[in-house]
């Protein structure tokens, strides 16, 4: 259970940037550990009212899914390196910083498989909410899902008001 | 420097007792730290008129159950602990609501970093993964909250 493999969820909203923050401050403390940044682009489903033969348009689990532009997941990955900076400027040159781009119908779902892959991790650093909902919800949907999914620990951070 | 303190909230439940584990092997990758384990009873004595609505308090038995529950879990942390530099605390508060109790002893002194917990306690329904406790002190703690399940 000896988290040296931490899972950051990103977005690059403003709690999740309070998480990077956190997450750095806890792998540096740890000395050798690994800070693994996701952005999960949440894909669209769309139905069988488009021709599913279209070229951008994946079947999971019997739903049609648009897959994401090439815009979009340049885009996640920006959000990535940015946090990449952010993490490696807190936590200093002993811990190994990677980025991860996910597509997946559901964010929670991705990030709670990625966590329990076979490069398990000990722990998931997320924000108490991201960019999408509600700005006025404490517990976004996203964090709670993963908060009642995950096997390991979850650490959830608020941006400082 | 200041040690950082972990505010540690226990109730001799699984997940709580996986959160102290979990507390010690984070302090021991290095750093001074104090490890405060509380745990929430009802108030000892309520002002008059709260007691006529409100009933629940706490006997001495009571507090001395809970006492020997915190001494249990200090024991547990103390043992699991290779960093010299950490302290362990004991803490009982008094509180009509428990997670009210928990992020206002976050407050004090303003020297809690982290709040490290368990999924859910004792109380109610064991098949719910997040209890209403951890939920609430997720809600209102301003400082990082880590969740761990028993």
């Amino acid at each position: 259970m000896v988290p040296s493999s931490i899972l950051v969820p990103t977005d690059g909203s403003g709690p999740a940037k309070a998480a990077e923050v956190f997450a750095a401050e806890l792998a540096g403390l740890m000395g050798n550990a690994e800070v693994r940044l996701i952005n999960v682009i949440p894909m669209t489903c769309v139905g069988d009212i488009v021709d599913y033969t279209a070229e951008n348009v994946v079947k999971i689990k019997g739903l049609n899914y648009r897959a994401c532009t090439l815009e979009e997941s340049e885009a996640a990955q920006r959000v990535l390196e940015a946090a990449a900076e952010r993490v490696k400027s807190v936590a200093g040159p002993g811990v190994e910083v990677s980025t991860k781009v996910v597509e997946a119908p559901s964010p929670a779902g991705a990030i709670v498989e990625e966590a329990q892959s076979e490069r398990a991790c000990g722990l998931i650093v997320m924000g108490n909410r991201g960019l999408g909902g509600f700005g006025s919800l404490v517990l976004g949907s996203v964090s709670t899902q993963v908060l009642h999914g995950a096997q390991c620990p979850v650490a959830i951070v608020k941006e400082e008001a | 420097m200041i040690p950082t303190t972990i505010l540690v909230p226990v109730d001799g439940s699984a997940s709580s007792q996986a959160a102290e584990l979990f507390a010690a092997e984070l302090v021991n990758h290095g750093g001074r730290f104090e490890i405060e384990v509380a745990t929430v009873i009802p108030p000892r004595t309520l002002p008059y008129r709260r007691a006529m609505v409100l009933a629940r308090t706490s006997s001495e038995e009571d507090a001395h159950r809970a006492e020997e529950l915190l001494r249990q879990a200090a024991g547990r942390i103390q043992a699991q602990l290779t960093n010299d530099d950490v302290t362990v605390v004991e803490q009982l508060v008094e509180g009509e609501s428990p997670a009210e109790a928990i992020v206002q002893e976050s407050l004090e002194d303003g020297t809690c970093k982290l709040i490290i917990m368990g999924s859910r306690g004792r109380g109610g329904f064991g098949s719910l993964a997040l209890g209403s406790v951890s939920q609430q002190v997720l809600f209102e703690a301003s400082c990082p909250v880590i969740i761990v399940k028993g």
